[in-house]
């Protein structure tokens, strides 16, 4: 990852969670798997953090999935 | 020399790759699918989301994403049987009490009517004869694809060219990996994974077209939607609840990716069952066309009860077989062996021509003293 803003990725289930992590690796795109901050949801489980600078190419690569996006904040849905 | 032929039950031996991807989970890899973030959690989430992509190009589904794990077949039907509104079903009439039993619970809890489809004598479905049958575009239909006592394969793309209205399951259970059928044409389709698939017991998966409008037979944590007490709509995680048979999955992707040849033909086996008709004494439950044949029938030898016969097999020969009604005494009765029974051979994808060869000789041995 490059140092400067982020972004976080939210998904509905696990499987989401796991086929946006191979469509991303696929596209030698960095990401990292992190739990949810609980500022954004009591989910338990997975969130992907990507840089901010890749969201809109990593948004077009996911349209199929649709995930929720937040800033590096981990505060605000973009 | 493979003497196992109970199959049909639970399919031995497995591709080595089972045991070890089994041990791999149980004994490197460990965690939870889902519900956590550090790496031991997401090797394991993804190796659990390449099975499911595994399993639905091995069954031949367009949509993985419409693909739930279950513990077996009989676990998806009665997601199914339980989990959609019918008041009428018709039945192919060599059904398994994976069927029966949920249905009968329902006929009295709920008053649903049960009907049988009309067959010819090996209990393959007559398909002229239902062209005639009033059957309610809302009545659900299910099919066991391949029977667990004859082998009798049911003719699918016919049944949903007569009934292009209808839900319909279908039961795989037996089919899996031998008998292909386009699973997108269909409602439902149950499998599991410890028969043909060549997997751990315990695994097992419910495909269908808009599962999210099924009611969950099971309720329970699923990792997502955490702050409601509602089930998820969405897929998987609408039928998962509760941690899945993680080390079962793993061993049923290992058997995918490593699924044998056949050591045997389609020829080979009926020739096989051609061979054991012709011993005096011996009758066989087999379909009446060998391209309607799957990889499993029934015998019984003159009068003798099938317990008797299946213990000298073994006794005298070391082959393993299934006796009794097969959890199919419907079967049974269509097939006029009932209450008896039968001893049913079931193979693998391991058996060779030799096992071929000592088989018959035992039955032969065995039909002289009986």
């Amino acid at each position: 990852m490059r140092e400067g803003p982020l972004m976080l990725l939210l998904f509905r289930s696990t499987r989401e969670v796991i086929s946006a992590e191979e469509i991303l690796r696929a596209a030698h795109i960095a990401c990292r798997i992190i739990p949810v901050p609980r500022i954004i949801s009591s989910e338990c489980g997975m969130a992907i953090e990507i840089d901010a600078y890749d969201g809109e190419a990593v948004m077009s690569l996911l349209q199929h999935i649709n995930p929720k996006r937040y800033d590096n904040e981990h505060t605000t849905e973009i | 020399m493979n003497l196992y032929f109970d199959n049909a039950a639970t399919s031995f031996p497995k591709p080595p790759q089972v045991a070890a991807e089994c041990a791999r989970y149980l004994c490197e890899v460990g965690g939870p699918y889902g519900r956590a973030f550090y790496p031991r959690a997401v090797e394991v989430s993804r190796t659990v989301e390449r099975a499911r992509e595994a399993l639905a190009r091995f069954i031949g589904a367009r949509d993985p994403q419409q693909l739930v794990f279950t513990a077996n077949a009989t676990h998806a039907i009665n997601i199914v049987l339980k989990g959609i509104e019918f008041n009428r079903v018709w039945l192919s009439p060599l059904e398994h009490n994976a069927l029966w039993r949920p249905l009968f619970r329902l006929l009295h809890e709920k008053g649903i009517e049960i009907n049988i489809l009309p067959c010819e004598s090996d209990g393959r479905i007559d398909t002229q004869r239902c062209k005639g049958l009033l059957v309610n575009a809302d009545d659900l239909i299910v099919i066991n694809h391949q029977s667990n006592v004859n082998g009798v394969v049911q003719p699918l793309d016919e049944l949903r060219e007569i009934f292009p209205e209808n839900r319909i399951l279908v039961d795989a259970a037996q089919s899996a990996a031998s008998v292909a059928f386009n699973v997108d044409k269909f409602d439902f389709a149950a499998f599991t994974g410890h028969k043909g698939l060549l997997g751990p017991t315990g695994t097992g998966a419910l495909y269908g077209k808009n599962l999210s409008e099924v009611r969950p037979l099971i309720e329970g944590g699923t990792g997502s939607l955490s702050h409601g007490v509602e089930m998820p709509g969405f897929l998987p995680d609408r039928f998962e609840a509760g941690t899945p048979n993680i080390a079962g999955i793993f061993g049923l992707y290992g058997a995918l990716q490593n699924y044998p040849e056949a050591c045997h033909t389609h020829g080979e086996l009926l020739a096989l069952i051609d061979d054991i008709a012709a011993i005096g004494g011996i009758s066989v439950l087999r379909a009446s066309r060998g391209d309607h044949q799957g990889n499993l029938f029934s015998i019984n030898c003159n009068n003798a009860d099938p317990a008797h016969f299946a213990r000298k097999l073994f006794d005298e020969f070391q082959i393993e077989t299934r006796v009794g009604l097969h959890c199919a005494p419907e079967a049974h009765r269509t097939l006029g062996s009932y209450p008896g029974g039968s001893v049913r051979i079931s193979l693998s994808p391991y058996h060779r021509a030799a096992d071929f060869e000592y088989l018959i000789g035992a039955v032969n041995k065995c039909a002289k003293v009986l």
